[in-house]
Formats: C-alpha cells, structure tokens, sequence
C-alpha cells in the first residue's frame, strides 16, 4: 500500500537528458502504466523509484517520505524485470524464498513456507517449486518473477516490460491475469511498457512518456479520445490517427488533402479562435464508409480478422479507415466516405499541442 | 498456372522431425504465407524452396521444373532476409544492381532496370546513399528491390517484417501488400505474426510441429479452423475454447457450471458424428453482453482499446473468456453472453479436429 | 562406416601420440634399474615401488645402492609447492574475482588502460625481470621464503585472473544483483549469494589456469630459492646419485608431481567444461 510521487526529476548519463522535469504521482492502489517508445526515459523512471538509480535533481517520496540517498533495501519496492532474473542456481522455492532470507527481510522458515505455498497457489506454480528456473517456460518463469516480488509483500511492484518476452498468445493471457492479480491484491503496480495496446488494457491511468518528458497523464479513453498532442494521438492507436491539414476561414473548415469544407461550427465546439492553418485528426473508426457525399477509391484492404482496415485514396491522401469484417471492398472501388463531425480533433500545427 | 509445387517435402535433422511430408502448390501470382509459431517448420520449409537446405524426402518443382537437386542460384528465385543482408560497403544502387551484375547484363540495361525497381519502391532520392545512412524501412526496400529487378519465377521471404518497430511495420506491411496488387509476383512468405498473414496473404498455410495444419483464404482460416491449435493460433485474442457435453439431440449441451445450452445445428453435427465431449469455439466478436443470453458469467477484468472494450468474463471457475463490446459504457459483475451460433465452431475433444 | 572406422584409429592415434611420454614416465617409475635402459625398451616387465620407497624415505637403506647420499629431500619440496602453488592459487582468484568484479560494474575511471597495463605485466618474458627479482627480494630478504614465491606467483597469475574473471562476471547480467538489492540485500551479500554461485565455473577455469602456471614454474623456483621455500621443480631436475642421474627416481617424482593438478582438475571438471565454453555458446 502506497504511493508514489516524483516530482522535477532530471537524470542525465553522460551526453543523454534521460528524463526532463518529471513529475508524476502513482495512486495507493492504482495501476499506472508508463508507455513510451525505446529511449524515452521509462527504465530510468522505474530505476529511480527503485533506488538502482539517483536523481540528478528533483525528489522521490514513497508514502510521503523522501527517498533520494535511501538504499534500494530500504524502500520495500519490488522490482520484476524484463528478463525475469531467477536464479539459476536456486530452485523455484529456493528463488521465491530469496527476499525472505536476507538479514533485512529475516523471515523464520516455516512462515516462508506458508507465504510460498500461499503465493505458488495464487499463481497456479505449486507443481514447480522444486524444479530449477532452465526447466521452465517463459511464462512459468515470468510467474516465478512475479511470485518472487509478492512473497513480501512489498509496498509498490515495479514492473518493467514484464510480459515483452512472452509470445503473442501468452502475453494476452498473462494480461488478464495480472490485472486481476492487481485488482486482488489490491497493491500498487507502476508498470513500463512501450505496447500502446498493453498500456490501454492494462493502465488505470496511463502516463505517456517521450525523450524524457511526460506527454500526458489519464485514464485509457482520455489517452485514446482526447490527445495532448500530436505524438500521443500518433502513438496510441492501432492503426495510427489520420492527419490533415485544415484552414479554418469564414465559418468553413477547408480540408486541403481532401478537397472538402465542413460546417466550422459542426466541427469545432471549442471557445477560442482557430489560428489560420490546423492539423485535424481523426481515428480511423471515426470514418464511415458508404455513407457521405464525396468519394475515395480503395486502394488496399487488410482483414485483421476481427475488423478490416481499408486504405482510400483521396486525391493524393491516404486514409485508414477501420471497418467491420462483414464489409466487403474491392481494390479499385470508389466508394463515399464521410469523416464524423464530432469526433474531429485540433492540433496546432507548431506547437503540436492539442487545441480546445 | 502453378509456379511452385511442393510433393511430400520432409526434412529431419538428427532425430527431430523438422517439416514432415509437405504437399502444396502456390499459382501464378499467389501471395501464400506460412504461419506458426517458431520451431513449427515454416523457415525450414522456406530454406528448401530457395535451396538452402537439402529436403530428406520429397520434390519440389518450380515452374514445371524439378529442382530438388539444384543450387540456389539455378532456381531463378529471390529470397529476402529477415536482417536484409545488405552488402554494407555498397551504395543501394550498387546493392540492387548486385544480382543483374552476376548475370553479366549490360550497364545501360541494369542502369534502366535498378531506376525502374526503385520507381516502384519509391527509393529514386536514395539510391546514392550505403545501408549505414538508410532508415530500417528503406533498407527493407533497397533488399526488396534487389530481389525485384532479376524478375524472379517467386519470391521468397522469411519474416522481412520483424525487425522493424511496430508502426513502420504496420505501414511496411500495407506498402508489401499494395506492391503485390501492383506487379503480381508469385510470392511465398514466412511469419509468425498472424496479423500480417491474415492482412496480406491469399492464401495461408499454418504450420505446427513441422505439419501443414490447414490451407485456406484468411477468411476460412479465420472463421473455420479445422482444429483447435488453428483456431487459438489465428485471431488476437485467439478463439475461446467452452468444453460441452453433448447431452442428446433435442436437450442440448451441458455447460461446465451445469446449465445447458441449445443450438439445433450443433446438436445435430454432433449427434451425426456421434461426439460427446466437444468443445465449442467462439470468437470473442460473436459473443455479446445481453440482457438474456445464454451463457452466464462474471466480469474479471474490461479492457478498453478505445474503439471497442475487451472484457474477460469466467464462465465456470478457471475458465476465463474474452468477449467483444463496441458500446461506450463497462459492464461489471454478474452478466449474460449471447452467442451468434451461425459463427460457431464445434470440435470433437478427443481429437481437437472441427465437427463439420 | 568407413568413415568411423578411420575416425576410430585417428583418435587412437592422437591418443597414443599425447599419452605415450605420460605413460613412459610412468611405466619407468615402476622399473627396476636395469629395464630402464633397456633396448629395446621393455612393455612388459616386474614391477617394483623401490623407487617411491626411496623418494619418500621409506626404505633409506635401499637409496645408498643408488649412491643417494643422505636423505631424499623430494618431500619437504613437495610440500612446498603444495603450499606455494595453492596460497598464490587462491590469492590470484580471489583478488582477480573481486577486481573484475569491479570492472565490470562499476564506472572505473581509466578502465580500458587500466586493463592494458594489467596484461602489460604478461607481456615481459619472465627471464628478462629474473635479475632485478633477484636484487629487490635480496634487499627484502624475501630470497627462500615461501611468501616471497606467493608474492610472485600471485602477481604473475593476478593479470590472468582478472581478465579471465572480468569476461565471465561481464556475462552475469547486471539485474541478478540489483533484483537483490532491491529484495533486501546489500551489494556485498548480493555479490556472495548470487553473483559468485554464477561465476563458479569461471572460477574453477581461472583457479586451475593459475594453478597449473604456478606449480609448473621453474625458473624463478630456481634463482629466488635455495633450501627451506624450494619447490618440487627444480629438485626433482637436481635427483642425482654419486653414480649418474638416478632416473627411476625422477620419473617417481614427476609421477608424484602430476597427481595434484590432475586430481584438482578433476574434481572441478563438472564447472570447467562450462566455464571454457562460455561465452563462446550465446545463451
């Protein structure tokens, strides 16, 4: 049970900023997911937490307490890391006994036995306890990990890309499960990833990281419907949001990419003025096809299974466009399409922020 | 027209069976992609296409022609490399124009053919420039281009894709697809990302345990698996598994919580084949949340993706499905699942094949 | 067929080339006095343990028909080398350890020619420092001593040690002891209870390198010592009877002089097959 706060952390190595005025809370008992491209300074966050790292500036405080200079022992954290670390020469018991045998820690050996048997259960790893961590699975070996942070009972699980070694069927179900986990444990996860699909599924909130400055902080929607700015509404979502450029003049918005004016007042409810040039988003299930009065030709279709996404060639612009499975298009078909007004979002076009 | 033709191909190394008597035939202008997981045999398949690894048994023929015995560079194809294998002290024109240099094609000719390659790749601004300065997708092209300009009987490519970070891919993927549309090439493919397979192939084959499990569209792969290893393979999440006891025709089939459920043509399928422990497949976008449906669980844990919410229901205790909702709003608690039978599956327990 | 076939007799062959010497000596230890010399040589003869008996002064009267005057002094060397080989053994792996161990974790300011001048000790054939050696343990009076040879030793093999070490422990990834420090442990328990059951092999690689190098050595053996710190090497060339070298007896000595490094080599062998090969498989 706790929270964590950091606030105006700045860590550089060498010639690389790796984290920028950070400021960040993680709720007692939420789920909060970093998400961030490779180099965005997300490990170091977790690192710093940790106590493996020190701030260059700025402080850390767990419960309200500062922890810059406090050994990484001290902070009753728990750290999953991405390759898992067990042991190899301890067995399964022997790895998740570990934390409760050191001087800090000292635990009386049947009280280990019980919390082991208690955690082995909640993991569904009881028929492996004897076995060393090279005869596991990746996903045996991922709940060990897992196993190995909760003997404790820590006050905050740290977790970095825990599940991206993991293959694609497996990682979806560890995902239920370590959000029921969370949910039963009632503990405060800080999660890293860079899949915008985990964070989104997994996050209570999810926090965008980039270059070491945060983007944005909310919960999965907000992340999703409404982005700070360009490089979140470019990197949540699958596929990507489209961008256009728009020129809002005399109550009209002109879409130059596509040829096309909209009612302003349909599309923009926002108080302030439009500067003279936007860049207008929008998220490819948020443009219907067969309905509307202009036309595009498809120029690919691609069948994910549970929907399709289509590709329409408007002049020399590409829109995704997301569309149900039963939909069928043909590669050279012009069909009409017509973007929902009301899901159109404003950016800036120099300060990419988000307008409205 | 048959481009290739693979008769019984087997290949074993030591005492593992690594493909065991594959037969197929890829058309004229076929784009076939071998699926599985890794370790399932389709690299091994695709090295004895290109001639880099010497088949045990069987025959493979391309263009009408016999090749088993041939080396590589008699086959007359083309292999792209999952590392693009670029020559790193060569310009990318010098790297396209490699292979036409091996044929002795003259130098106005190779000049015309590498220009119009990478007119097509949309490479012209590039071609000056060594593997060092390229990004990772235009090195991805420059290696696709130098397999184009030989014009090759069939191209073939082990996972070109998966070295790439996930938005280039998923562009990279688009711009393969739409090349194919455009030039036709007869092209055999390999990944085990199912996405990409069911996005570009027109036809796929999946692969396990060195065994071609099914061959179909992606549209029967997707919504007829013949066995339960394809059904959880293909689609993400994969299908949901509900074992059934078959009860009789006209009583329908018992749930594992004890209630039972009818559906008049699956109690016929089964009743024709005489099954009585089956499994039924479901995906989780013909499960919906109703007020009445015929399947009851409890919410484990929602999972927004912005567009759409994924949910976990548990359906009897440790059975855990994923269920699709479009609506805004989450749903908790106790709820009922309404199935859509008509894009049902049953499979026979016993043999994890499909009832048809 | 053919091919195991000839594949059989090349091993044997190899076999027959590298033991043939091994089994010689052997063979001659257990010869009586007049087989040794015999032409052709004898594969089959009457064994006789005269030659043990008189290395290690069982049966000293049988040691004067050989023209040994007084008694052997193959014992009190041998015990010497036991003692010198194994301390600097151990003083090289342990320092080595803990010095890699440093390298590879830590952000040592001039790490890269640090290191160089480490190696840099090996680079120097070991007859060019034999004088000023001579000179310096002469002014400490480390001449004959058994700390002085450690001294040497260790300083020799630490250079090895510490490279050797630094490649394993750079292999042991950095999070196993981070996981521990964050589970509750300190750096230096961490070290102990994760970082060094993972370096065992290499260690077992190291210790027998260093151990092979130190109780082989000859040469300093000889110009740093004389009586009381003399190691086995240089007296088992110097076995001589009034009557000409008593070979029987050196053959028993170097037979002896094997036993150790071939024993401890086999007691680690489970570690050291690892331990050669790691680094080369990725894992």
């Amino acid at each position: 049970m706790a929270e964590v706060v950091l606030r105006d952390v700045e860590k550089r190595f060498g010639k690389i900023q790796a984290l920028r005025g950070m400021t960040l809370e993680v709720r007692d008992g939420e789920f909060l997911v970093l998400l961030g491209p490779t180099g965005a300074g997300k490990t170091t966050t977790l690192r710093i937490v940790s106590g493996l790292e020190e701030p260059d500036r700025g402080d850390v405080f767990i419960d309200g307490v500062r922890m810059n200079g406090v050994a990484p022992r001290d902070r009753n954290c728990a750290f999953v890391f991405q390759n898992y670390i067990l042991y190899p020469h301890l067995t399964v018991y022997d790895n998740l006994a570990f934390p409760l045998r050191s001087k800090l820690w000292r635990t009386e050996e049947g009280e280990i036995r019980k919390r082991i048997e208690h955690v082995a259960r909640v993991l569904k790893i009881e028929h492996l306890l004897q076995r060393k961590p090279d005869k596991l699975s990746g996903g045996e070996q991922q709940r060990v990990a897992l196993g190995r942070a909760m003997v404790r009972n820590p006050r905050i699980f740290l977790m970095d890309e825990p599940l991206s070694n993991l293959d694609a069927k497996l990682r979806e179900e560890m995902r239920v499960e370590l959000k029921s986990l969370q949910k039963n444990l009632g503990a405060t996860f800080f999660f890293v990833t860079h899949d915008h699909v985990e964070a989104m599924t997994l996050g209570d909130r999810v926090a965008v990281l980039n270059q070491g400055v945060l983007q944005q902080v909310g919960t999965p929607e907000e992340v999703y419907e409404y982005p700070a700015n360009v490089f979140v509404a470019r990197f949540v979502g699958n596929p990507e949001m489209n961008f256009l450029e728009g020129f809002p003049e005399g109550g009209k918005l002109y879409l130059g990419d596509l040829a096309l004016a909209l009612d302003l007042e349909k599309v923009w409810k926002g108080r302030e003025v439009l500067p003279s040039r936007v860049l207008v988003g929008i998220r490819p299930e948020n443009i219907l096809l067969g309905q509307g009065g202009t036309v595009g030709e498809v120029y690919l279709v691609e069948d994910l299974g549970a929907d399709k996404i289509v590709r329409l060639r408007v002049g020399e612009t590409l829109l995704r466009v997301r569309v149900p499975k039963e939909a069928e298009f043909s590669v050279g078909e012009k069909v009409p399409y017509l973007l929902v007004h009301e899901k159109l979002l404003f950016f800036d076009p120099i300060t990419e922020k988000r307008l409205g | 027209m048959e481009r290739v033709r693979l008769e019984g191909l087997s290949k074993r190394f030591g005492a593992f069976e690594a493909v065991q008597d594959v037969t197929l035939s890829v058309f004229e202008g076929e784009f076939v992609v071998f699926l599985g997981p890794s370790g399932c045999g389709k690299t091994t398949t695709l090295r004895m296409i290109a001639g880099l690894e010497k088949p045990t048994k069987g025959d493979i023929f391309i263009a009408g022609k016999r090749v088993t015995q041939l080396p590589p560079a008699r086959r007359n194809i083309a292999f792209v490399f999952q590392n693009y294998a670029l020559y790193p002290h060569m310009t990318a024109f010098e790297n396209i124009a490699f292979p036409l240099e091996a044929q002795g094609v003259p130098r106005e000719e190779v000049q015309r053919r590498v220009r119009e390659v990478a007119k097509i790749l949309g490479l012209e601004h590039l071609l000056a420039l060594r593997p060092a300065q390229l990004s990772s997708g235009d090195m991805q092209k420059v290696a696709l281009g130098r397999a184009m300009v030989r014009r090759p009987q069939v191209f073939l490519m082990d996972e070109p894709l998966s070295g790439l970070d996930a938005k280039l891919r998923e562009e990279m993927r688009a711009e393969l697809k739409r090349l194919h549309i455009e030039i036709g090439a007869t092209t055999i493919y390999v990944t085990h990302d199912q996405i990409e397979a069911m996005s570009m192939a027109d036809r796929i084959v999946v692969m396990n345990e060195g065994r071609i499990q099914q061959v179909g569209s992606p549209k029967e792969v997707y919504l007829h698996p013949e066995n339960l290893f394809v059904a959880h393979f293909i689609g993400s999440p994969g299908m949901n598994f509900i074992p059934l006891l078959f009860l009789g025709e006209g009583r329908g089939f018992r749930l594992e919580n004890g209630e039972s459920i009818r559906c008049e043509a699956m109690e016929k399928l089964a009743m024709q084949r005489g099954v009585r422990e089956c499994i039924l497949g479901i995906r989780p976008e013909f499960l919906s949340i109703a007020a009445s449906g015929e399947i009851r669980g409890s919410v484990v844990s929602v999972e927004p993706l912005g567009y759409k919410n994924l949910y976990a229901v548990e359906i009897a205790p440790g059975r855990i499905i994923r269920v699709e909702d479009m609506r805004r709003e989450r749903f908790s608690g106790n709820v009922s699942l309404a199935v859509r039978w008509e894009a049902a599956c049953l499979f026979d327990r016993q043999t994890g094949q499909s009832i048809r | 067929m053919v091919w195991k076939v000839a594949k059989g007799i090349l091993i044997a062959l190899a076999l027959v080339f590298f033991l043939l010497p091994i089994y010689w000596i052997v063979a001659t230890s257990f010869k009586q006095w007049p087989d040794i010399f015999a032409i052709p040589p004898k594969f089959v003869f009457r064994g006789t343990l005269v030659h043990y008996l008189t290395l290690f002064n069982i049966r000293p009267e049988e040691a004067a028909k050989f023209g040994q005057v007084g008694k052997s002094l193959f014992p009190p060397r041998f015990l010497n080398s036991i003692v010198i080989a194994g301390v600097s053994t151990v003083l090289s792996v342990a320092l080595g350890t803990f010095s890699a161990y440093a390298f590879s974790r830590f952000r040592v300011r001039g790490e890269n020619d640090l290191l160089f001048f480490i190696l840099s000790t090996r680079m120097l054939p070991p007859i060019v420092v034999g004088i000023p050696f001579f000179v310096v343990y002469r002014a400490l009076g480390l001449i004959d001593t058994h700390i002085g040879l450690i001294l040497l030793y260790m300083t020799f093999n630490l250079s090895f040690a510490v490279w050797l070490m630094k490649g394993f422990i750079d292999e042991i990834p950095r999070e196993f002891e981070e996981a521990a420090m964050v589970d509750g442990y300190t750096r230096f328990e961490a070290f102990f209870k994760v970082i060094l059951p993972q370096a065992l092999s290499g260690i077992a690689a190291t210790a027998v390198f260093c151990l092979i190098a130190a109780w082989n050595e000859f040469f300093f053996a000889l110009i740093l010592t004389s009586e009381k710190a003399r190691t086995a090497p240089p007296s088992i060339a110097a076995i001589q009877g009034t009557s000409g070298i008593n070979w029987g007896q050196i053959a028993a000595g170097v037979t002896v002089f094997l036993l150790p490094v071939v024993v401890f080599t086999f007691l680690v062998r489970k570690y050291l097959a690892r331990g050669l090969t790691f680094g080369v498989i990725k894992r």
